[in-house]
Formats: C-alpha cells, sequence, structure tokens
C-alpha cells in the first residue's frame, strides 16, 4: 500500500520542553492506524505535527511526496483535516454554521457557501449522526453532541488524510461503535488514510489495522493490534498487565487489565 | 431544508441587512441634522439663508459625521477583538486598549502636538496596550473571562496613574483639553480633522470586513483555524492593526467612550447571528448610528432644563452599556 502521510525522524518542543524525540511513522492510503501510547508520550502532538498545525522542530512530514512547509495552507486544508480533542467554541453558532467552515478551504476568497456546500456538509452531520442539531446553538449541546459535529466539520473537508484525538471520549458506546465503523468505512470505501489517537485496547483491536504506540517522544512498538498488543509489550510500555483472551464465535482478539 | 436555510449566512442575507443598516444609519444621520437647540430647516440652508446653513453644516454636520465614524470604529474593533480573543466580553474600553490610546494621545497633547501626531500617539498606545494585554492575559492559552477583565482593570488604573501625573504638570488650557478627552465627548472639529479621521476608521474598517471571512475559523481557537487552512499569525497581525489604528484614531477625536464596543456587536449578534462575515459590518453600522443618535440625546436631552446645556456623550452610552455588561456577564459565567 502507498504511503499518504508520512513523518520523517520529526521532533517537537514545547518552549524548552522536548516532547518528540524522532519519529517516523506512516499513515497509508485506505488504513486505520491507531496511535496509542500512556499520557504525556506525545501521541497528540505527534497528531498535531501530521496536519501541519505545528511545524515540527526539525524533522520532515510529507504528505504523497512534498513537505508540508511547501504547501499552501488551504491547499492543505483539502487533504488533512484534524479533530482536535477539545474545542471550545464560545460564540452562539449553529451547529451547521460549524460544520460549514469545513467547507472554507473550498470557498472563494470572499465566497459564501453554496446549496452544494450545505449539501456536503449535512451528508457530513448525517454520516455521525447529528443532522437534527443543524439549527441548535453549538453551545447548547452535550459534549458527545458538540464532538459528533465537530468531526463532521472535518468530514465536510473532505480530506485525504483524516486525524482523530481521541473521538470517542464523551460518546456513548453505541455512538462510540457507529464512529469505529464510519472510520473504518471511511479508509476501506472511501481510500482514506485515518489516524487516531486512541487509549481502549479493545476498540484499538477492532479499529485499526495498525497501532504505533508512543513511549516518552519515542516509537515504541509497531505493528498489527495482534502483534503490538501483548502482555510483554504492554508490560513494557505502561507498566500495567493485561491478560488475552479470544471470542469464541468472531475469534477476536479482546483483553483484560489485571489488577494485584 | 428550511432549517438549513436559517441556519446559516447566505449572500443574499448578508446583502438585505447591510443594506438595511446603512439605510438607518442615512436616516439616524438625517433626523439628527434637524435636532437641535436652534431652529433650521434644510430648505432655508440651501437657499442662502446664513445662519440655517451655518447652524446645519458647519455646526451639526461635521460633530455628526465625527460620531458616525467614532461609533463605527469603536463598535466594528470591538466584534474583532472579539474574535481574537475569543470572548464576548471582550470590548476596547474594558480591554485598556482605550486606556492606552488615551495615554498616548494625552502625552501628546502634554507635547503640545497637533490633531494627526496626537492620532499617531493614540495608535501607538492601543497596539503596545493591545499586545500587553494579549501577552499577559494569553499565558494559559485560553484567555478566561477573569484573566481578561483583571489585566483591563490594572492596565487602565496604570494608565489613569499616568494621564493623572501628565495632567498634574500641564498649563491649565491643555489640562481642561485632556478633562474632555477622558468624558469622552463628541465635539464639532473641522473638517480636515474628520478626513483625517475618516480615511483611518474606514481603511481599517474595509481591512476588517476582509478579515471576517477569516475570522469565524479564528474564532474556533488558533489550531483549528490552522488546520483548515488559515494563515493565523499573518490573519492576527493584520486585525490587530486595523482595530487598534481604529481605536487610536477614534479616541484622540473624542476620547474615551465605553461600551459602545461591547454592546452593539453583542446586540447584533442576537439579531444576525455569530457569522463574523456579517457581524463585523453590521456592527460598523449599527455602532454609527447608535452613537449618531446617542449624541443627538446628548446634545438635547437637558435643553429645556435649567441644567448645563449639554452631556457628555459618554455618559449616554455608559448608561446604557454598563447594564447590559452586567447581565452578560452574569449569562456567561453561568455557561461556563
Amino acid at each position: 500500500m502507498d504511503t499518504l502521510l508520512k513523518t520523517k525522524d520529526v521532533a517537537f518542543a514545547y518552549g524548552g520542553n522536548p516532547v518528540l524525540h524522532g519519529v517516523s511513522v506512516s499513515l497509508r492510503w485506505g488504513e486505520v492506524l491507531g496511535i496509542m501510547g500512556p499520557n504525556g508520550a506525545g501521541k497528540s502532538t505527534l497528531l498535531n505535527v501530521m496536519s501541519g498545525v505545528m511545524p515540527p522542530s526539525s524533522g520532515e512530514v510529507l504528505l504523497r511526496d512534498l513537505s508540508l512547509k511547501d504547501i499552501p495552507h488551504r491547499e492543505r486544508a483539502r487533504s488533512i483535516a484534524i479533530v482536535p480533542q477539545e474545542t471550545h467554541i464560545p460564540f452562539p453558532f449553529t451547529s451547521l454554521e460549524i460544520v460549514l467552515m469545513g467547507r472554507s478551504p473550498y470557498l472563494p476568497r470572499f465566497g459564501f457557501e453554496s446549496k452544494e456546500d450545505v449539501g456536503i456538509a449535512m451528508e457530513a452531520m448525517r454520516a455521525v449522526d447529528c443532522n437534527e442539531f443543524a439549527g441548535r446553538d453549538i453551545r447548547s449541546l452535550s459534549g458527545g453532541e458538540r464532538r459528533r459535529v465537530i468531526i463532521a466539520r472535518a468530514l465536510a473537508q473532505n480530506p485525504k488524510a483524516l486525524l482523530l484525538d481521541e473521538p470517542t471520549s464523551f460518546l456513548d458506546i453505541r455512538h462510540t461503535s457507529d464512529l469505529a465503523k464510519l472510520m473504518r468505512g471511511l479508509a476501506k470505501k472511501c481510500g482514506m488514510g485515518v489516524a487516531c489517537v486512541m487509549h481502549d485496547l479493545n476498540l484499538a483491536t477492532s479499529t485499526c489495522d495498525r497501532i504505533v504506540l508512543l513511549k516518552e517522544g519515542r516509537v515504541a512498538a509497531e505493528g498489527a493490534p495482534s502483534e503490538v498488543i501483548t502482555p510483554e509489550i504492554i508490560e513494557r510500555v505502561y507498566g500495567a498487565r493485561i491478560t488475552i483472551g479470544r471470542d469464541p464465535d468472531s475469534g477476536r482478539q479482546y483483553c483484560i487489565p489485571m489488577h494485584e | 431544508m428550511e432549517i438549513e436555510m436559517r441556519s446559516h449566512l447566505t449572500s443574499r442575507r448578508w446583502i438585505w441587512i447591510n443594506a438595511g443598516l446603512l439605510a438607518f444609519l442615512i436616516a439616524s444621520i438625517a433626523f439628527a441634522l434637524f435636532l437641535g437647540s436652534e431652529e433650521a430647516s434644510l430648505r432655508a440652508a440651501l437657499s442662502g439663508d446664513e445662519r440655517a446653513y451655518a447652524i446645519i453644516f458647519v455646526s451639526r454636520l461635521p460633530r455628526i459625521l465625527l460620531a458616525a465614524l467614532v461609533g463605527m470604529a469603536l463598535a466594528s474593533a470591538g466584534g474583532a477583538f472579539q474574535a481574537l480573543l475569543r470572548n464576548q466580553l471582550a470590548d476596547p474600553f474594558i480591554l485598556g486598549v482605550s486606556g492606552g490610546a488615551a495615554l498616548g494621545a494625552v502625552a501628546a497633547v502634554g507635547a503640545g502636538l497637533g490633531f494627526t501626531l496626537q492620532s499617531i500617539a493614540a495608535f501607538g498606545g492601543a497596539i503596545v496596550s493591545m499586545l500587553a494585554i494579549f501577552n499577559i492575559g494569553n499565558a494559559r492559552r485560553r484567555l478566561s473571562p477573569t484573566t481578561l477583565l483583571l489585566t483591563g482593570v490594572i492596565f487602565n488604573a496604570f494608565c489613569f496613574a499616568l494621564i493623572l501625573f501628565v495632567n498634574s504638570i500641564v498649563t491649565m488650557e491643555e489640562a481642561y483639553q485632556i478633562l474632555f478627552l477622558l468624558m469622552g465627548n463628541i465635539e464639532p472639529m473641522g473638517m480636515g480633522t474628520i478626513a483625517v479621521l475618516a480615511l483611518c476608521v474606514l481603511g481599517g474598517f474595509a481591512m476588517l470586513c476582509a478579515c471576517s471571512w477569516r475570522m469565524n475559523l479564528l474564532a474556533m481557537g488558533d489550531a483549528d483555524a490552522a488546520s483548515m487552512g488559515v494563515n493565523v499569525a499573518r490573519l492576527r497581525a493584520v486585525v490587530f492593526i486595523a482595530a487598534s489604528l481604529m481605536v487610536g484614531a477614534a479616541v484622540a477625536a473624542s476620547g474615551l467612550i465605553g461600551f459602545v464596543g461591547l454592546a452593539v456587536p453583542h446586540i447584533m449578534r442576537l439579531l444576525t447571528g455569530a457569522d463574523h462575515r456579517l457581524l463585523v459590518p453590521a456592527s460598523g453600522l449599527a455602532g454609527a448610528a447608535f452613537l449618531v443618535l446617542a449624541d443627538a440625546a446628548a446634545r438635547t436631552l437637558l435643553m429645556h432644563t435649567g441644567y448645563a446645556t449639554e452631556l457628555p456623550v459618554g455618559v449616554i452610552t455608559a448608561m446604557v452599556g454598563a447594564p447590559l455588561f452586567m447581565i452578560l456577564l452574569r449569562r456567561q459565567q453561568k455557561t461556563i
């Protein structure tokens, strides 16, 4: 499979505080890549560096074969969309207005959204089951509802690479399951590259094609879920113990944390 | 489909609302022209009656234009500051930007400089205070209302200490001029001065309107804006400079007029929605009309009483704006 988005030996520091040390990962077309690791391992930072929002202090990020720093901002926004961990919206925008902002990289300099743009936005909202809030003030929605609106905004950008930072926090089990299905659909049917920071080992096993495990700003392990989520590796990276089991019907692997 | 139509901004709505507000502004100016302690008709003024001509075109018109320009500057800059700082309570007066601009203008008065140099000094004061507030308040990456208000209060107190210091070392005549600056007053000025002011305000207004297309994204936060294709650093710099230029010129021309930058964008947001593409120009036009009417009220409220002939217009705007600000603050505390 071809590489869509790739970091080459990137480092990043907040002020004098180094977070990433020479990380090289690649996101391929049509795959769901899980980015995992303990708190403070640099997962969100890596995602932000991959999105082009935070330029790396060394190394580079390549979209296909082009360095992100050589791509104009608006053009980049048509290829890469990111769903941040938290979005605080201080103004009474309607949900539809928020989702339509995802169309702004496609609008002319001083244009307004066309009927087609509204159609794309509504379709994105239906995909994450939030179309019924289209006319509601975004500030009146719950955390999970608001999160789905922001995911719809990223979908409206019609990106090739979709980056999500813990998208299932605040979501209930049904919407978590729906989102996992959506991510797989976007990768398999639309050929998108989907990279997702997540914490839930079982969700990662059932959703991801590959997993990158980060520890202290470095890649600690990489591979298929069954290769990465093993008691040995999880103990080494997280310092936590798990037991692996297998569902007799589907043959899927699952894990249970073991507390002493 | 119906919900979709009402839930976002279309070009047709943009045009109609702005055209309506422009018509309202023109009507307000016409209304204010014929309001005053002296009787004067436009027909008499145009048919060679020198007294009527002097009242309407020499005494009232420049003052009304000044009010319109200052109102436009404060209200559209207020809307822009709110997007920039991601806070509905931001306003040039409350943030201390007006205080900084006033300090610049007062220092220029103390040095015996004319209006253009006073404007430049006020612009410098506005830029410096804007940068200071942003850097102090932004330490935790998100400006909380508390940090913002506290910074504004402290900054204003500091500026006023320096202003009073200047005030105590200048001549009586200059001290009187400074007092008027602090009260917030629309006074008749020469057409040349108004032309300089118009250049600053209309130029800044055009820049802000152009930027308003990206302000929605900026209001989502820097990272979100960047991810949707905005060059955040450049946009911020342009909005900073345009808004500070307008506030600086407005303060040099009319002193400290409070709450216009807070009240007008807030009311427009309730009426027209949060989309900055409409909010910024609509606030500018509505702010101009608001200050024209507030100044007309300031001129005429005490007309038939035994008191002083006029109120400073800052008294009117603060009497409307301060209660509104308190209501807003309470509501914002509830939602956060």
